[in-house]
């Protein structure tokens, strides 16, 4: 990895040399590592800017890529800007927007691509379908089949935790059980199985190897019992977690107090008062309205990875 | 029956001319599938299976001249027949081959997927220059020939999507190459280009990949943390901020936009030499 990509200035270097730029700007978007770097670099710069400028607002103005990723991945970033459809102005807005680079490197890099298929199997030996199950897009199955390791392991991040804790075993191991999974899956094709099917088997061999005692055993059977509540608990914390640019103070603290009660519902939210006068009830109830939505979107979401639903 | 006599009939499509022919050439035939197949024996039996299959058909039969040594006819016939054989397989059957380092499984995996290769390089490359993404692939097939290469791949996982990371790597690489004075170098380049197919397994690369993650992110906290606050700030204004340098200029102290620059450019320039202690430099990762 060259360091040059992390610390791109793109609007400058595009300014001097405009085809360099767009090819830096591609070679940022292809490396993992490099987005990876960026993205750290661009959030740490966001959480000092807190504390050196205390009276800038500390989140960015959101915008909306989806135009630019679409054209990137499509058309391909230098012909779409010689053709005048993609503004260097806005890739430069791009490039220092940690999601909108990371949602463009899984783009350009993951999306668009066919299911795995085989050649007709004119020959003895496994049929596709042996060794890989047949999978619905959006499933931690379907990411595995695929080789998509960095979505993997992104959407299987956050929900360790209360998964572990559901079991009755220390939530800190969530980081070294993250590691465990993805050498499992890195090292094998599903053969025939799905992610959800193998998952407590790993998390029996885990708590094994490190000696751990779970409060809880897990059987495949049962599972679907340990698995929704750690979800159910996750995917509100993750909206409320959310940082989004240019929130208001009043949506910052809101958000703190839903957390601390562990809101997970728009009944939840409704019990949540803010002492702040300035903000409006109706400002309030449509932002309690919107979070209770979005809780239930990403509910959905995960239970889709799992394939639970 | 002499072989003449044995020659002729199998021309005029005698099936017991073919199984006699066939028993005294078994051994040439066996040797020489094994051979095209690196030594895989389950692949050589196929071979074999499809060669006397083609050379039972009426078509063969009468393309063949009866004055030629037909040993020399059915080894002639058995690369095409070998060629067959690796087309039809399923992909699944060509990974352990191309692991092992069989050359006729590379062949036709990326015969398979070169359309998608092409497609991808040429976006990946940005859409617009060709020879960039030619030179991507060309880089591509030739790392694909290399054992070591090839023994990175893990062969219970589909090929394709592994051997879209290896592209994926060499368009960057062009990309990066292509950088100041390089533009009309890249022959050469290829030829001094370091082996960048080091790397035991896929999962110990992968490892590797998230260690220098975790080790990036803990060292970029650092450096930012160690920089003098008013060049850290101008990095905030620049990066996070989108501030133009006009900007920074006039409302961090009234320095101007050469002033900004400065700062800007002394601050990139202290987090590299930062992130090098700490042994995080530009060729970090191969």
């Amino acid at each position: 990895m060259s360091l040059d990509p992390v610390f791109l200035d793109f609007a400058e270097e595009y300014q001097n040399q405009p085809e360099q730029a767009l090819y830096a700007l591609q070679a940022l978007l292809l490396d993992e590592i490099s987005v990876s770097g960026r993205v750290a670099f661009l959030h740490e710069l966001g959480a000092f800017s807190e504390t050196d400028l205390p009276d800038m607002a500390p989140e960015r103005e959101q915008s909306d890529f989806t135009h630019e990723i679409r054209l990137i991945r499509e058309i391909g970033t230098l012909r779409a800007v010689k053709e005048g459809t993609l503004d260097p102005q806005r890739l430069a807005a791009l490039t220092c927007d940690p999601e909108a680079l990371r949602l463009a490197h899984r783009a350009l890099v993951f999306e668009g691509e066919e299911p795995e298929t085989t050649a007709t199997p004119t020959t003895p030996g496994l049929a596709a379908s042996e060794t890989s199950p047949e999978t619905t897009p959006g499933t931690f199955t379907n990411l595995w089949v695929r080789g998509r390791w960095p979505e993997l392991t992104d959407c299987l991040r956050p929900y360790l935790a209360e998964l572990l804790r559901e079991v009755g075993m220390d939530v800190a191991l969530a980081g070294p059980l993250l590691a465990f999974i993805e050498q499992k899956t890195h090292s094998a094709a599903p053969q025939g199985q799905r992610f959800r099917q193998l998952l407590p088997a790993w998390l029996n061999e885990f708590a094994a190897a490190r000696g751990e005692q779970p409060a809880r055993q897990f059987r495949p059977e049962d599972w679907e019992a340990i698995l929704r509540p750690a979800v159910k608990r996750t995917a509100p914390r993750l909206v409320l977690e959310e940082k989004p640019a240019g929130q208001p103070g009043w949506a910052r603290e809101f958000r703190r107090l839903a957390l601390e009660r562990g809101a997970g519902s728009l009944h939840d939210l409704l019990v949540i008062d803010l002492p702040d006068e300035s903000v409006s009830e109706d400002a309030l109830g449509s932002f309690r309205r919107d979070l209770a939505k979005r809780m239930d979107g990403e509910r959905e979401r995960a239970f889709r990875l799992f394939e639970l639903s | 029956m002499s072989d003449d006599e044995l020659q002729r009939r199998y021309h005029e499509g005698d099936p017991e001319a073919l199984r006699l022919l066939w028993d005294r050439s078994a051994n040439s035939l066996r040797s020489k599938a094994d051979q095209l197949t690196s030594g895989n024996k389950s692949l050589a039996e196929k071979v074999l299976a499809e060669l006397e299959n083609q050379l039972a058909s009426r078509e063969k039969q009468q393309a063949y001249n009866p004055s030629e040594r037909w040993e020399s006819w059915a080894l002639r016939v058995l690369k095409p027949a070998t060629h067959d054989v690796y087309h039809h397989l399923p992909e699944e059957d060509l990974r352990r081959p191309f692991f092992e380092g069989d050359p006729r499984a590379l062949d036709s995996l990326v015969r398979r997927y070169q359309e998608a290769f092409q497609q991808k390089a040429f976006i990946w490359a940005g859409g617009k220059d060709q020879n960039i993404a030619d030179e991507s692939l060309s880089r591509l097939y030739k790392i694909l020939a290399t054992p070591k290469k090839q023994q990175t791949y893990n062969p219970a996982l589909p090929w394709k999507p592994w051997a879209f990371g290896v592209l994926r790597r060499e368009v960057c690489n062009v990309l990066r190459d292509l950088d100041r004075n390089k533009m009309f170098s890249l022959k050469e380049q290829i030829e001094e280009a370091p082996d960048r197919s080091d790397g035991p397994s896929q999962v110990a690369e992968r490892k590797e990949l998230e260690a220098e993650r975790e080790k990036l992110l803990a060292a970029l906290r650092d450096c930012l943390q160690q920089l003098p606050q008013e060049l850290r700030i101008t990095l905030e204004l620049r990066f996070w901020h989108e501030w133009t340098l006009k900007k920074i200029g006039e409302e961090r102290g009234g320095v101007g936009t050469t002033a900004a620059y400065n700062r800007k450019a002394r601050a990139q320039t202290l987090m590299r030499d930062c992130l090098a202690e700490k042994g995080i430099e530009g060729g970090l990762i191969p």
